[in-house]
């Protein structure tokens, strides 16, 4: 036989349907908000953990032109080195249709069958690839626009162009996702190589015999390393050491994970507001039964213990809906991130130790946040309860003159103000709702005004990298024969790396040699200053270079060794923020002076007379086809708006998955306004009773109610942006921050003000609009007599 | 103190403070109950007859002055030690009845019990049942309140003031919602209460029901201006 108490809360729940539904969703919308968060983050980060490790990830690459037997069997034979393997690595390019091109990674394989380290995953076709044949990366072959068994051209620095079968696909998750890097990874063979070029491999990839995660132990054996490789007269070209353990997209994922965060943290507030509202209201509403249940001998302690056990009883149906529905998002958020960054979930189970803390939050926060609405109203006395409870006001001031007011209007206005607490809280929630519906639009426009950023401080379509320093003479002979060509620049590249003064030496980073008198590039100088023409050994590093040293700062010195073996010493005067790879910029007149003319490749950055992404593209094509009749061998032929493109496309997503969270708010804001909008008026039913005995009309009484909801309403919405503006620029200084390493442009919807503005007017007013006709609809002896 | 006294009241005032200035509901009221007395208090509207009924419940307290019930200072008492105390001492009765809406009669009737841990739990629902015969409700047990008529409901509600067997019963105009042939019947369960030994204090309007009592008092601005 259940205790009568127990049957109680039980028949209450089932009475006040409506505020029941609203407080088990209130508590589902917390649980869901949090759930998706803590199932999404445990999903991910295993699994994208589990992607990379799978992969056996290198903990060093060293780039040698000549290795041979004798430094493979040497390096085997160091103690501090575990696995070694020989492979190659070079960089070309593949055709995607006719005189169109794309960057190419290719990774030669030694011995695919055997593969120790830096693994990748067959997925698709013929594996190992045969002779002339290539296999590409799942997510590149969408980037070549290609398809399996299809014959492609590939070129290598050696201008060699090979036509090669894509005989299949892999998937290489310890790379970077081929649309973020417009690039296409293909794996092939030391026999197919040859077919390309005369060089052979020319990467050794080590494991660290212990520590294998500790960078700073992989920095030293590398240093040591390299140092007695160069000792026996080989030449490194670069060196790689990536950091271990970590994805190189981590920080991408970590964006996504923080937007969810936010927004589950922001749900778990609103519900929570939500939830004291709704809580004080159901205990407002039962002051006359707490009244006679002290009467008939029940102690505040048994009071509490009941409503207590109402709530616990809403939170355990509350986490039986919301579970599933957490668990669906976060998985629908887990697959969407992970096809985002290219790696696959192979299990979306969640740990039972999230199923234990989302069970704790969703018992926990609700008893927490009902605890004082509770106790309030069960330490309330018989005689307030019975006799007094709804006829006391705060003793709030509001000195309106009282002629320049209609007396109705003046009511609705005092009204409002008249239970402080209730007030707060009804605000607040729609406030809360609203900033997050403002700052998930905001957001997005922030990222939609960052990509127009980056798309006006690089003014070119097509960024044309050539194999060898080109004579201007041969450069302006060929785009004579080209139409549509607005402009080009040439600048100059060469990679370089910071000497520390310790000895070790950083990453390899881009320098470029910009044309001193560019009109095409306008950096985004946000520290500092860009350079004078003539000015020599300075140089302006974009912000992700500090990635390098952050010790770094305007005005330091800092020691780079070039890609000529030169060591020298350039001052920092600014940095720029644009995204990209690490990369640090000087004169190009400079630049040809301190490597020498030779040892600079030419980039040509060329501005399009048609804008349009078919021009574009035609024009990319014409270059190709004239640089190669002019004997120009071109390494790199980048349409910076298809890049563009695919960038805005992906954060488009992003995009669309914040206002989806809009959205999602206006429902559950809307529910919050309506239900808080509700009691407002359910609360008062008894002084409808005495309006309307004193001779007021039913359209009067609405209307009062209504001018109420929409002061209410244009409160809220007022602190709603207020908060949101904030909020706005702190989700995008730390989004910016991690996915672009700078933050995001603020950005403001006004569209989204105006649509909240709207929901809120309309929401309240009908929220309060429904309420109030059924309580102008009861008679004054009924409403007198409302419990 | 003199104990042949069930009910001593000595000396109570009650004022309460309003922005037009002081009101005073009760001033300086004596008034003496023995056991099995059945009082009835009358007055005019604010002449302080509920709120003096109110303060002998242990609803409200007096500004000034002392209660003391079966020699228990009930003016001293924190309001959790008078919940507990007048839920095992006192039985309640409204004018509108002030049943829990979502419990059955019987259940309304058994809440008292479970709140004062009054008898075994087994035996709860037999008292209550007993109760429910006294009033004449026995067959209603297991409706819910809105179901019953309004001096059905008061039956309940007098049915649940005995639940945990107080010595002491309290009606606030317990028939003024009712109609008289309804009244006449609910003034005589509480003359019969009277005779099994319980003492009943009542606040009504109505001369005409107090031949049911053998005392009554008469208030006026606060004062108790005759007591037969």
């Amino acid at each position: 036989m259940l205790n009568i108490q127990f049957r109680k809360i039980f028949r209450d729940i089932i009475k006040s349907k409506s505020r029941t539904i609203l407080t088990i969703l209130a508590i589902a919308i917390g649980i869901i908000g949090s759930g998706s968060v803590l199932f999404a983050y445990s999903i991910l980060m295993r699994e994208m953990n589990k992607n990379y490790m799978q992969t056996n990830p290198a903990s060093a690459s060293f780039y040698i032109n000549n290795i041979d037997e004798n430094l493979v069997e040497y390096v085997k034979s160091n103690k501090e080195i575990k696995d070694i393997e020989l492979a190659g690595f070079y960089t070309g390019r593949i055709e995607v249709s006719k005189n169109q091109w794309i960057g190419l990674w290719l990774f030669v394989i030694d011995d695919f069958n055997n593969l120790k380290l830096n693994k990748f995953k067959y997925e698709k076709g013929n594996f190992p690839p045969k002779t002339g044949e290539i296999l590409l990366e799942r997510v590149a072959l969408g980037v070549a626009e290609a398809s399996i068994g299809e014959e492609r051209l590939v070129v290598l620095s050696d201008n060699k162009k090979v036509k090669l079968k894509i005989s299949g696909t892999v998937h290489a998750p310890g790379e970077a996702p081929a649309w973020m890097e417009h690039l296409v990874y293909g794996y092939t063979t030391k026999e197919t190589l040859s077919l390309l070029t005369d060089r052979s491999l020319n990467e050794l990839n080590i494991m660290v015999a212990k520590d294998s995660l500790d960078y700073k132990h992989i920095t030293n054996v590398v240093s040591d390393l390299s140092r007695e490789i160069e000792s026996k007269g080989y030449k490194i070209e670069k060196i790689a050491i990536p950091y271990p353990g970590k994805h190189p997209h981590a920080s991408q994922l970590s964006s996504l994970l923080f937007l969810l965060q936010t927004f589950g943290f922001l749900a778990l507030i609103l519900s929570t507001i939500l939830m004291i509202n709704l809580i004080s209201s159901m205990v407002a509403q039962q002051t006359r039964q707490i009244g006679i249940m002290k009467t008939i001998g029940a102690k505040t302690s048994q009071i509490v213990r009941l409503y207590l056990g109402n709530v616990l009883l809403l939170s355990v149906i509350s986490l039986i809906i919301a579970i599933p529905i957490a668990l669906l998002f976060s998985r629908g958020y887990s697959g969407f991130s992970a096809t985002m960054l290219n790696f696959t979930i192979m299990d979306n189970s969640i740990p039972l130790t999230e199923y234990i803390k989302i069970i704790a939050i969703g018992i926990i926060i609700p008893l927490l946040s009902s605890l004082y609405p509770i106790i309030r109203g069960a330490k309330i006395t018989v005689k307030e309860a019975l006799y007094e409870y709804g006829t006391k006001t705060n003793d709030v001031k509001i000195n309106f003159n009282i002629n320049s007011f209609n007396r109705i209007l003046l009511l609705s206005i005092r009204s409002i103000f008249r239970k402080k607490g209730r007030i707060i809280l009804t605000i607040a929630t729609i406030a809360i709702g609203g900033a997050i519906f403002i700052t998930s639009l905001n957001v997005g426009e922030g990222i939609k005004k960052t990509i127009d950023k980056i798309k006006n401080i690089a003014l070119y379509n097509i960024d044309l990298k050539l194999k060898s320093p080109v004579v201007f003479d041969k450069l302006d002979v060929a785009f004579a024969n080209i139409q549509n060509v607005e402009k080009y620049e040439t600048w100059g590249e060469t990679n370089g790396v910071i000497i520390f003064d310790n000895g070790k030496q950083s990453n390899e980073f881009s320098l470029i040699g910009v044309a001193e008198n560019t009109t095409i590039f306008k950096p985004n100088i946000i520290n500092g200053r860009w350079f004078l023409p003539e000015e020599e050994n300075v140089i302006v590093v974009r912000s992700n270079f500090f990635g390098l040293n952050t010790k770094y700062k305007v005005g330091d010195k800092v020691k780079v060794k070039l890609n000529n073996n030169i060591i020298e010493e350039f001052k920092i005067i600014g940095v720029e923020q644009f995204i990209g790879l690490p990369t640090a910029f000087i004169s190009y007149k400079n630049l040809q002076k301190v490597v020498g003319s030779e040892n600079v490749s030419t980039i040509l950055k060329i501005v399009s007379k048609k804008q349009d992404n078919d021009s574009v593209t035609y024009l990319a094509k014409n270059i190709e086809k004239e640089f190669d009749e002019q004997g120009l061998i071109i390494t790199d032929n980048f349409n910076t708006g298809e890049y563009r493109q695919a960038l805005e496309d992906h954060f488009l997503i992003i995009v669309s998955f914040l206002v989806m969270m809009a959205f999602f708010i206006i429902i559950v804001g809307g529910m919050a306004l309506a239900s808080t909008m509700s009691i407002q008026v359910i609360e008062r039913t008894k002084e409808i009773g005495i309006m309307k005995a004193i001779g007021a009309s039913k359209i009067q009484i609405i209307h009062i109610f209504q001018q109420e909801s929409f002061f209410i309403g244009v409160i809220s919405f007022v602190i709603s942006i207020i908060v949101g503006l904030p909020i706005t620029y702190f989700v995008g200084n730390i989004f910016g921050y991690i996915f672009f390493k700078f933050p995001l442009s603020f950005g403001l919807d006004i569209k989204g003000f105006f649509i909240w503005f709207g929901i809120t007017i309309v929401f309240a007013v009908i929220a309060s609009l429904l309420p109030a006709m059924k309580a102008v609809s009861l008679t004054v002896k009924e409403t007198l007599s409302y419990e | 103190m003199n104990n042949n006294f069930l009910i001593n009241v000595k000396g109570i005032s009650k004022s309460f403070q309003t922005k037009a200035g002081v009101v005073d509901i009760l001033k300086n009221v004596d008034l003496r109950v023995a056991e099995k007395e059945f009082v009835t208090i009358m007055g005019k509207s604010g002449s302080g007859k509920s709120t003096l009924l109110n303060i002998i419940a242990g609803i409200d307290k007096p500004s000034v002055g002392e209660l003391v019930i079966d020699n228990s200072p009930i003016h001293k008492f924190s309001e959790s030690r008078l919940s507990l105390w007048r839920g095992k001492n006192v039985g309640v009765v409204f004018q509108f009845f002030q049943l829990l809406p979502t419990l059955t009669v019987i259940e309304n009737i058994m809440l008292p019990m479970d709140f004062c841990n009054f008898l075994s739990f087994s035996k709860r629902k037999e008292r209550a049942l007993a109760l429910l015969q006294k009033v004449g409700m026995e067959k209603h047990s297991n409706k819910l309140p809105d179901t019953l008529s309004g001096g059905e409901q008061q039956r309940v509600a007098i049915a649940r003031a005995l639940a945990n067997d107080p010595s002491i019963i309290i009606a606030d105009e317990p028939t003024g919602n009712l109609d008289s042939h309804t009244a006449a019947s609910i003034m005589e369960l509480f003359g019969n209460l009277s005779k099994e030994g319980k003492t009943v204090l009542m606040v009504t309007h109505e001369r005409n029901k107090i031949e049911q009592a053998n005392r009554t008092i008469l208030l006026s601005d606060g004062e108790i201006v005759s007591d037969k």
